[in-house]
């Protein structure tokens, strides 16, 4: 039996959302269904306000509903260090850490020939004209993929002959895991990135 | 290490089998198309995760069903060891060790090591250069269990690099950032496809001389075996005379290749060298064995090299692995076929697929568990 069509339509719009395959979109849709009326208004109420609410800081690109963003105008926070990742999200990881005191820049997403993403797709030139003289150090934490490590290589050869400190963030065995259990990759990888201890 | 017991649900043509092994000699018997390359099939799956002849994971699956699903027991060093593998795409496949559930492959990988020897092995000398690579890549990454993952690594930016000369539409004057970026593509293909062929080198090393003496006894002392690795961006590796070449070397040779080539790969939009390209080649008293050599001498070197993965394999792992023989026996004459089985130990679990049983030797039959395999039903005995 074929969905009738506004549930049919529901689905599909459901699917459309990531990490969403049809059986969710389908479950998704029926719980829906079976809510009250007033709470599917105060949900599509949420989305629209949310979407209408939230912009990009004109500075450093992450998601929020003030421009410049909270970070941005954060007096305590030190404005010599730029840290650089790939979406909002990474930029919330990092946050939750506590530890992180300098600015961010949010490229919104990574050099991906394959998609069609050049460096010009994302927010790289307002990256570089963020960079005077008052910018000690600009730290690169995007994902270790492919095509992260492309674009950490390309930033870093665009921003090191300016004179400007460029690191990257470790990869490699998670704090308290045990050597013997670490699967080969990450070994490699922690190889890969060693350090001489000072 | 001893493989007791095999079970397959929905796997090629099997609903749902159960095999229990006592020996260490099986041999599964039965006409052609009955399931017998199956069931090896099976075993390598658990062993590699990866088929040696469906390119796609849904080629494994009984048609009709959304899944399929493998276990094994085995016996290593002297304990039970239980692998489980729910093949289900496009989801990734889930696999577990001893019950439990692994979250990366090569977690998994390594706890059962296989050594396939069929048909298309035989070919190997007269196939093309990426049945040889491919050949080369499921051995080393028994050994060296993040092998795969540089692989898959290069293979991926390989496919960003390609995609990205095709922006330039063969024109060979680039901007300054479109200079800058390709390079940055170009120092990740070179450190990455460096690494891959320092470890061809290194496995090539390993095997060379072990090669040269199975070679040499199969020959009755009269040829001698040389293994070269032909790299389109460092050269020329023999593997018994040459050191092997630390990666920063060879990422400098690369370099400087890619440097030569640079023209060339915008125009075509490819990437025209790197161990995607490589070759292997093998000599026979310093001759070309790929062009030279008659078809019993290639047998010779392929037989030779598969025993040598087998010697290698126990060496590192410190346990023979499992050898699968697929309708290979058949295709050799008889002092091949005997050299073969008595270079066996027997110590090494041996699996065996056959039509008939006939051209065996008598003694040779004796010690063997039977199987007969009638369209996707395994008898016993």
């Amino acid at each position: 039996m074929q969905y009738t069509k506004p549930l049919a339509r529901l689905i599909e719009e459901f699917q459309k959302l990531p990490g969403i395959g049809p059986k969710s979109a389908q479950r998704m849709a029926f719980h829906i269904l079976k809510m009250p009326s007033a709470e599917v208004q105060k949900f599509c109420d949420a989305i629209i306000y949310a979407k209408e609410k939230i912009k990009y800081c004109r500075t450093c690109f992450n998601m929020s509903s003030e421009d410049p963003c909270e970070i941005c105008s954060d007096e305590r926070r030190d404005k010599h260090t730029i840290c650089v990742v790939s979406e909002t999200r990474d930029l919330i990881a990092l946050e939750r850490t506590r530890e992180y005191k300098g600015l961010y820049h949010v490229l919104q997403g990574v050099i991906s020939p394959l998609d069609g993403i050049s460096p010009d797709d994302l927010r790289v030139k307002e990256l570089l004209n963020r960079l005077g003289s008052d910018i000690e150090e600009i730290i690169l934490a995007l994902n270790p993929s492919v095509e992260g490590e492309a674009t950490s290589l390309y930033l870093s050869r665009l921003i090191k002959p300016l004179g400007i400190k460029v690191t990257r963030i470790a990869f490699g065995l998670p704090v308290g895991a045990d050597l013997e259990y670490a699967d080969e990759v990450t070994l490699a990888k922690a190889l890969e990135g060693r350090r001489e201890i000072l | 290490m001893f493989l007791k017991k095999l079970k397959l649900i929905n796997f090629r043509n099997y609903d749902s089998c159960e095999i229990n092994f006592s020996g260490n000699k099986i041999i599964f018997v039965g006409k052609n198309a009955q399931g017998k390359t199956n069931l090896l099939e099976s075993i390598y799956y658990l062993a590699t995760l990866s088929s040696f002849k469906a390119s796609h994971d849904s080629e494994v699956i009984k048609w009709g069903n959304n899944n399929a699903y493998l276990k094994a027991e085995l016996i290593k060093y002297d304990t039970d060891v239980q692998l489980d593998i729910l093949i289900n795409p496009p989801k990734t496949k889930i696999v577990k060790v001893n019950g439990l559930k692994k979250a990366s492959y090569s977690q998994y990988l390594g706890h059962l090591l296989v050594v396939n020897f069929g048909i298309s092995d035989l070919l190997l000398l007269r196939g093309t250069p990426s049945d040889r690579r491919r050949w080369l890549d499921d051995a080393i990454s028994q050994i060296y269990l993040a092998y795969r993952d540089r692989l898959n690594k290069y293979n991926k930016i390989k496919t960003q690099r390609n995609n990205f000369l095709k922006d330039f539409k063969g024109n060979i004057n680039l901007s300054s950032s479109q200079e800058e970026l390709l390079s940055v593509w170009d120092e990740q293909i070179s450190v990455t496809g460096s690494n891959i062929i320092h470890l061809r080198h290194k496995y090539l090393k390993e095997i060379q001389e072990i090669a040269n003496l199975k070679h040499k006894n199969i020959s009755l002392e009269q040829e001698d075996l040389v293994l070269e690795y032909n790299s389109t961006v460092a050269g020329n590796f023999n593997a018994r005379n040459d050191e092997i070449l630390s990666p920063e070397i060879i990422l400098k040779k690369y370099q400087q290749k890619i440097k030569e080539k640079r023209n060339e790969e915008i125009i075509r939009a490819q990437t025209v060298e790197g161990p995607h390209r490589d070759d292997v080649s093998f000599y026979i008293n310093n001759t070309d064995a790929k062009a030279f050599a008659s078809q019993g001498q290639q047998r010779t070197i392929v037989l030779a090299i598969k025993l040598s993965e087998i010697d290698f394999i126990e060496k590192i792992a410190g346990e023979s692995p499992i050898l699968l023989l697929d309708d290979v026996l058949a295709e050799l004459d008889k002092t091949r076929q005997n050299y073969l089985l008595n270079a066996i130990k027997p110590e090494t679990q041996t699996i065996i697929s056959t039509t008939d049983t006939s051209g065996f030797d008598e003694k040779f039959l004796e010690d063997m568990e039977v199987f007969h395999i009638e369209s996707g039903k395994v008898i016993h005995g």
